[in-house]
């Protein structure tokens, strides 16, 4: 039941309260974000470098709201029911996976960023710290795509798989939307 | 005792054919369907009965079974479905 809740809170929790902890978590990206010297660059990518507070602000509401809108407007073709703010909180907590990462996908991009030019250089102890946080990082990745999954399904009921085929095809789309708005809009 | 809906054997919706009078005996043969609601399985009738019961409200029904708005407006909605294919069912027989 606890892992059920984990893995798809968006059936349990009040819209009021996946909203609330949604926001508290943007909050908290905000603060750390700087700290670890970390850019929301898209839905999934975060990139290390140096930016203003603003600046990461910006970053961070692009990276829920362009998916927010491209998947509402979606789930309204698929089921008119569909509240913006259930979609809203997929939005919101799909992201959460990656702001609690941040340390962790920072790390593993300066391991690779380090040894990058020369991969023989590599000592065996980087080898498997390189391993390890891949692999971490990829499961960040997939618990985020399995939090937006379950909270599109969720909100709209959707039960044919072209639907979900369409889900993934948007999902993608919002994010080179947002990396290119985040990179050609808001960092320069 | 449950009202047995579906049969057993080839999970087929059953009809009433025989009905008894508890105080004379006297028993009625016939082919009679099922009412629509009395078609559906019991957790769905309770569900039902447990929506009729907060006025309609799905918020209150979900905040009592521990659930979120729209998993209980999503339950309502396979339920109304479900119910639309019966009637359709039952008016063509």
């Amino acid at each position: 039941m606890k892992l059920k809740k984990l893995f798809n809170p968006f059936a349990y929790f009040s819209e009021i309260t996946l909203l609330i902890i949604g926001i508290l978590f943007i909050i908290i990206a905000l603060f750390s974000s700087p700290f670890f010297n970390a850019l929301h660059t898209g839905i999934f990518q975060v990139a290390a470098g140096k930016t203003t507070s603003w600046k990461h602000l910006l970053m961070l509401l692009s990276g829920t709201l362009v998916p927010f809108l491209l998947l509402f407007i979606m789930a309204l073709f698929i089921n008119k029911k569909t509240r913006w703010i259930d979609i809203l909180n997929t939005a919101l907590i799909a992201r959460i996976p990656c702001y609690v990462c941040i340390p962790l996908i920072i790390f593993a991009k300066k391991i690779f960023s380090v040894h990058y030019n020369d991969p023989k250089a590599i000592p065996i102890s980087s080898w498997i710290n390189v391993i390890v946080f891949t692999m971490l990082n990829l499961l960040v990745f997939a618990f985020s795509l399995v939090l937006y999954y379950n909270g599109f399904k969720t909100s709209t009921n959707a039960r044919k798989w072209e639907i979900y085929v369409l889900f993934f095809v948007v999902l993608i789309i919002a994010d080179i939307l947002t990396l290119i708005i985040n990179y050609h809009f808001i960092l320069p | 005792m449950k009202l047995p809906v579906s049969c057993p054997s080839c999970d087929n919706i059953l009809s009433v054919t025989l009905l008894k009078c508890n105080k004379c005996n006297t028993q009625v043969n016939g082919q009679y369907e099922l009412p629509v609601f009395l078609k559906l399985t019991n957790e769905e009738q309770s569900f039902v009965l447990d929506f009729f019961l907060t006025s309609g409200s799905i918020k209150e029904i979900a905040s009592q079974q521990g659930v979120s708005y729209p998993t209980m407006r999503n339950r309502m909605d396979d339920l109304i479905a479900k119910l639309k294919q019966l009637q359709k069912e039952a008016k063509k027989k």
